[in-house]
């Protein structure tokens, strides 16, 4: 009877079959992974029973490429990591890195002289904003906290709107409504930034539903930092997304 | 004694409020005669109940009564079905379900049904991609619908009771209200729509029976609207979900189960920001919205009586936002005279703002200073809810002393 089902259902089978043997074992919340075993013993949890997500570092403290990423053999199992980019791509990307740089050196002066009220800079985050953009599509939506230009750029938001947008100046997209660097582009699929930290995390999960329910083969990215991961909405966007099975991607 | 300490502690600012608690101890029997049921003795309904809402004019118990509305002249050849307020709601829910692909409807525990049963069947008739509850989290719920919204679908959010949409302020006012705005048109949510139980409902004591549309009707970019009746429910909450801008939708759940009338099976809609005029007059205009209108019925009929050749104009806001100072405006300058009333507390509330506003316009017609009969500036009390609201007997008190001035 079982292979049957196996023919007929494929993976809905294996989900079905998974659950049983999930009630017998531990407890099953919607969107969970994995449910957790049951014990009858009581013992408070301290810091080092947990064993924390480790944090992704390519670069030492020196700038220097760690040896841990550079003398991995190429084996099968980490041959599918690796990622082969054209090197058109890649020149787009590293240009973008140092047209940013540029970018946030100017734009930081002009706001210390008063010229604009007001500017996030990205020294030291230029690869983590570029490679996301370079990885995803020009239909996958952006939300963003303040501090994604590098990202922006590579889609092709140009530095001249970013200008406008600066200067709030009739060629702003966004009308010379906000302050200085929240971007916003409907053709980019860049959702405008707005000043609230946090909001933008449910706001994510929301239009990743949203896509789903179109059947489309698109994604959502949803930048905040870990300052923002405090507040209230983080947890209720992050929740709802594992509950919902929404296709976004927390960066 | 607990009455005399809940009004000691409450900041009246006329000698009458004694007067009028007295009066309400002394109960009148008109009071009585409406508000208790025939079956006295049984307990009212877990979800409330307002007895004098059967017996309003302002229902409509015919087909005939029912269509024959100007507002509803573009349904007139349809079909009419006794519905009462959550039916009516469960009926608009379904049609924009129906009509919308991008629809879909949100909220703790709607999946069975919801706590107040407007949602119930939708699950099974549309499935659970498109009904389907959501967890324990306000500002997840309306952050998500935000996010749905932005990029064109039509999430439709249930808040289960207005007094717990405040973590969901944020959200509300810094981004769905701001969105279009913000953004130089180049995004907006005006998909979204978020409907709340609100009101007193007898019982509901502090956390259940907020009216807070005042904190909104602060913040341009939102739309409210304030159904009386299952016409209205279903009228504007169909209007509200095809608005292209987020707009609040306050039910006030004591008329759930207490007003039925005939309502179209057809698709209609009523219009936002555009008040009423339920009764006519020459002497006094009095307005208020959702349940308080029966309230203000009962006042105005006692008044009436009381007071022969009084003829008293009753207007129904419906719209907190944008709210119809025409229609107001006109008719204080008739009358010159002006009350309102509504449940929510007295300081700050939204009578404040009309009072103010058409102050500006009809000060030389004015014959008496604006009167509001308003909730206390307290929290909304439990077992002193009969004193807390603005009833009956408080809007009649009002009324005479307008009269006299």
């Amino acid at each position: 009877m079982l292979s049957a089902l196996q023919r007929r259902y494929g993976a809905v089978k294996t989900t079905a079959w998974t659950r049983i043997q999930r009630l017998t074992t531990g407890t099953q919340y919607p969107g969970a992974i994995r449910g957790s075993e049951y014990t009858s013993k009581l013992e408070f949890i301290t810091g080092s029973s947990a064993v924390p997500i480790a944090t992704y570092r390519l670069l030492g403290a020196d700038g220097g490429l760690l040896s841990a990423s550079n003398n991995k053999s190429e084996t099968d199992s980490n041959k599918k990591d690796k990622v082969e980019i054209d090197k058109g791509t890649l020149t787009q990307m590293y240009t973008t890195m140092l047209t940013l740089a540029q970018m946030d050196l100017l734009l930081f002066e002009a706001q210390r002289q008063g010229r604009i009220s007001f500017y996030m800079t990205h020294h030291g985050e230029e690869a983590s904003l570029v490679a996301p953009a370079a990885a995803l599509a020009a239909h996958d939506v952006f939300f963003g906290q303040y501090r994604e230009a590098g990202f922006m750029l590579f889609r092709g938001f140009s530095i001249q709107q970013m200008m406008h947008q600066c200067q709030a100046n009739a060629f702003d997209l966004g009308k010379g409504r906000q302050m200085p660097i929240h971007y916003g582009s409907k053709a980019l699929n860049i959702q405008t930034i707005s000043s609230p930290l946090g909001p933008q995390i449910p706001q994510a999960a929301g239009a990743a539903y949203a896509l789903k329910r179109e059947k489309k083969d698109a994604c959502v990215v949803c930048f905040f930092g870990d300052g923002a991961a405090s507040e209230g909405d983080f947890h209720a966007g992050l929740n709802i997304a594992a509950t919902m099975e929404a296709p976004v991607i927390f960066f | 004694m607990p009455v005399t300490n809940f009004v000691s502690r409450v900041t009246a600012n006329s000698a009458s409020t004694l007067w009028t608690i007295s009066r309400t101890v002394a109960v009148s029997s008109i009071h009585r005669a409406t508000f208790v049921s025939s079956a006295e003795g049984s307990p009212p309904p877990a979800e409330g109940f307002m007895h004098g809402v059967a017996n309003s004019k302002f229902i409509k118990n015919t087909k005939d009564a029912c269509l024959r509305h100007p507002e509803l002249s573009a349904v007139k050849d349809s079909e009419t079905k006794k519905m009462n307020f959550f039916t009516a709601v469960n009926d608009a829910l379904a049609t924009a379900l129906a009509t919308d692909e991008k629809a879909v409807v949100f909220g703790e525990d709607v999946g069975f049904g919801g706590v107040f049963r407007c949602t119930i069947g939708l699950a099974e008739k549309f499935g659970k991609e498109r009904v389907f509850n959501m967890p324990l989290t306000e500002q997840g719920i309306i952050g998500f619908g935000i996010g749905m919204a932005a990029v064109g679908h039509t999430p439709i959010a249930e808040i289960q009771f207005a007094d717990y949409v405040f973590p969901a302020f944020d959200q509300i006012v810094n981004e769905a209200a701001k969105y279009r705005y913000r953004s130089g048109n180049e995004f907006n949510v005006g998909g979204l729509t978020i409907r709340m139980p609100c009101n007193a409902v007898g019982h509901g004591a502090l956390y259940h029976s907020q009216s807070p549309e005042a904190y909104f009707a602060h913040t341009p970019g939102l739309k409210i609207v304030y159904p009386r009746s299952p016409i209205q429910a279903k009228g504007f909450l169909l209007s509200a979900i095809r608005d292209p801008n987020p707009v609040l939708v306050m039910e006030p759940k004591i008329l759930y189960r207490s007003a039925v009338e005939h309502v179209p099976v057809d698709d209609f809609e009523l219009p936002l920001g555009k008040a009423e005029i339920v009764k006519e007059g020459k002497d006094l205009t009095v307005v208020a919205w959702g349940s308080q209108l029966y309230v203000l019925e009962l006042a105005v009929a006692e008044a009436e009586k009381r007071m022969p050749g009084l003829s008293i104009e009753i207007i129904d806001l419906r719209s907190i936002l944008p709210w119809d100072r025409e229609t107001v405006e006109k008719s204080v300058n008739k009358t010159g005279r002006l009350l309102i009333s509504h449940e929510a507390p007295h300081t700050g509330g939204f009578g404040g703002e009309i009072a103010a506003a058409i102050q500006e316009r009809c000060f030389l017609k004015l014959e008496a200073p604006i009167a509001r009969v308003c909730g206390w500036d307290t929290p909304f009390p439990l077992v002193f809810e009969k004193f807390y609201v603005p009833s009956m007997i408080r809007c009649l008190d009002e009324i005479e002393r307008i009269m006299k001035y």
